[in-house]
């Protein structure tokens, strides 16, 4: 005959087991007082095993969680939310798979230099290094796409790392930092005073000796052209970047991230260079005599062959990051500081009437991407689309997926501002898109948001049609579909002889009907005639849709740079 | 080329893996460690095959925020054998 056990379970009747819950002065409590502390009111993620404390103290926070029904997508939106908001985006996972689903989005966090803090729960400190259920070494497996990294043992150490995760995560150079923290140490109790948020320190302003050797070269060039990238806006220099153009005179390009630094309709704006971009942009580039790189990286898609790329051109290369001077192509006036600054320093008048002649010319001589036929043209509803936004007087914000339809709204979609734009310039993660529009709505909940995605892409994240259910966001979705991974079947048709090895998506599922299966609204496109009522639809309604747009599966983005070719040589529309 | 740098690190969680892997990601394979830790600092003497130019790589390494200084170490810089 055995004891008695201590507890005596009666068939049928709960147990309550001890609670499991963390103290007001557990790990946990000390990140959730951390977050409040730097005025974290909205956070993504999605809950687990090793991350409970956290999600306990969350329970009654004054921050609002919205849950993901993917961490991949709950990263996405962090990223979406922080470059419309203007704050560090924050996103929670759990240990083990949780953590790894996150790979993604810090990969595209870092090589879009986007601010982000990303908080894994990870395994007991006992457990960790014993192939623990959901054990990964996140901290290991991050370490080359995270601007900064820490792995936390001492819940004493808690308030301190935090502030100082969100300090490196917005300053200089932005980018994705993560705390990985394991479970104990969530639920350890440290008595310990918040040391509170670190006051932002501006970058050093640029050291004067380089700024004359700059100003020297624009005094002497007579071709100088403006190469604006992503940094503008990071660097919050949009304002200080469009007067220096606009006091120059001089003509401009921007990269895929840059775009939106001058409007898009701005007379001295030549687009976007590259291997996509504009023949003007590409053209300009390559005829210039001086290049003046505002927060831009030399990117590959942006140079093509380097040897060829602005071939006569000595090169000012502005940037916050040291590490950027001279990685792709070394700069004759290398100019490192905070782009304001730097910027405010070479804002001068120049005589160069005839460059900028030459260019005005190089823009009228561009076609205008049209054509006629019965079907949709994706690049001509996009470019009306995006006019319809800006006139409707809303606020208006597009993120696109990655793909042909990527590049379609870099060249057609007209922007006011960079962060109206938003896209997954260095990773280019297909399934960014519509995380990305939900990420935005939540930052402008009023706003006019609209994800343009491609079939394949949304297929990565359409799960996430359940979150804008959830929270009610007008999201307006544009799922442009060619039965194709349209960009992989472009490369396969022009240098792989026509094999189209696994980009056939024929088979796609109706798109109307899986929307209307999650209570979104939803419409088909496939006639050029019904272009018009369903941008007005688009603009107009008030909760969400989704538009399937029917395209031609042969669709190409033109121009197109071969890979490793010269800019000059561009292949046009045949 | 081969070169050798001196670093002083943080001895955080992760601090030489750190600068280890950026030194490999980023084209200069290391060939020699040699690491001791100081009270709260690692010193560090790395010596890499260079395949492009060492100030690149000095450059990449100051921004990791353990890293609390870098210098070229004397003799920095050898030609491989052949």
């Amino acid at each position: 005959v055995s004891a008695t056990p201590a507890i005596a379970p009666i068939r049928g009747e709960r147990v309550t087991p001890p609670s499991a819950r963390a103290s007001a002065t557990s790990g946990a409590a000390h990140v959730v007082r951390a977050l409040v502390a730097e005025g974290v009111d909205l956070l993504f993620g999605y809950p687990g095993g090793a991350i409970l404390p956290l999600y306990d103290a969350l329970y009654d926070a004054p921050i609002r969680h919205v849950l993901t029904r993917h961490e991949q997508a709950a990263i996405f939106a962090a990223e979406a939310y922080a470059r419309v908001s203007g704050k560090v985006g924050v996103v929670l996972a759990t240990s083990g798979p949780g953590a790894t689903n996150l790979v993604s989005g810090l990969a595209d966090a870092f090589l879009d230099s986007v601010p982000l803090v990303a908080i894994t729960g990870q395994v007991p400190t006992s457990l960790m290094g014993t192939d623990a259920f959901q054990e990964v070494d996140l901290l290991g497996i991050t370490m080359p796409i995270v601007k900064h990294s820490f792995l936390v043992r001492d819940a004493a150490d808690l308030p301190r790392v935090l502030h100082r995760a969100f300090d490196i995560a917005r300053s200089g150079r932005p980018g994705p930092v993560l705390v990985d923290i394991p479970k104990d140490v969530l639920l350890a109790d440290a008595a310990v005073a918040s040391s509170g948020p670190i006051s932002p320190v501006p970058p050093p302003p640029c050291d004067l000796p380089s700024l004359e050797r700059a100003r020297h070269l624009l005094s002497q060039a007579r071709r100088p052209l403006a190469y604006g990238g992503g940094g503008i806006f990071l660097g919050g220099a949009t304002d200080a970047f469009r007067a220096f153009v606009e006091t120059t005179g001089m003509p401009s390009v921007l990269t895929l991230k840059g775009l939106g630094a001058l409007p898009s309709e701005h007379p001295q704006n030549l687009g976007m260079l590259g291997m996509h971009g504009g023949k003007a942009a590409n053209l300009a580039v390559q005829e210039c005599d001086l290049l003046v790189a505002v927060g831009a990286r030399f990117d590959d898609r942006v140079t093509g062959k380097l040897a060829e790329f602005a071939p006569f051109a000595k090169v000012i290369h502005l940037d916050v990051d040291p590490a950027e001077m001279g990685k792709r192509k070394g700069p004759d006036a290398p100019v490192v500081g905070e782009l304001k600054a730097s910027l405010a320093g070479l804002t001068k008048p120049l005589d160069i009437a005839e460059w900028r002649d030459r260019c005005a010319d190089l823009v009228a001589d561009e076609p205008i991407a049209d054509r006629r036929y019965e079907g949709v043209f994706a690049p001509r509803f996009l470019r009306e689309l995006s006019r319809a936004a800006l006139a409707s007087g809303k606020d208006a914000y597009v993120a696109a997926d990655v793909g042909q339809h990527q590049m379609w709204v870099a060249q057609h979609w007209r922007l006011d501002r960079p962060e109206q734009h938003l896209s997954s310039g260095g990773l280019g993660a297909m399934g960014f898109g519509f995380p990305a529009a939900i990420g935005a709505q939540l930052a402008k909940p009023d706003a006019l948001v609209i994800n343009v995605s491609g079939d394949g892409g949304f297929q990565m994240n359409l799960q996430e049609l359940a979150t804008i259910g959830r929270y009610r966001l007008p999201v307006k979705i544009v799922v442009v579909d060619n039965q194709r991974l349209g960009m992989v079947r472009q490369w396969q048709e022009l240098f792989m002889d026509e094999r189209y090895s696994e980009t056939d998506l024929s088979d796609n599922p109706d798109f109307v009907r899986i929307a209307q299966a999650y209570d979104v609204p939803a419409v088909r496109l496939d006639r050029a005639d019904d272009e018009a009522a369903i941008i007005r639809q688009i603009v107009e309604t008030d909760g969400p849709l989704l538009v399937h747009v029917v395209i031609d599966p042969q669709e190409n983005v033109w121009p197109f740079v071969p890979p490793g070719g010269s800019n000059a040589e561009m292949l046009e529309e045949p | 080329v081969i070169c050798s740098l001196d670093l002083t690190l943080d001895a955080a969680e992760g601090a030489l893996i750190r600068v280890l892997g950026l030194a490999e990601r980023r084209g200069y394979p290391p060939v020699g460690v040699d690491a001791t830790t100081l009270g709260d600092t690692l010193r560090l003497t790395l010596t890499v095959r260079a395949n492009r130019p060492i100030d690149l790589l000095i450059r990449q390494l100051e921004r990791l925020f353990d890293v609390r200084d870098v210098s070229l170490a004397a003799p920095a810089l050898r030609e491989v054998a052949s």
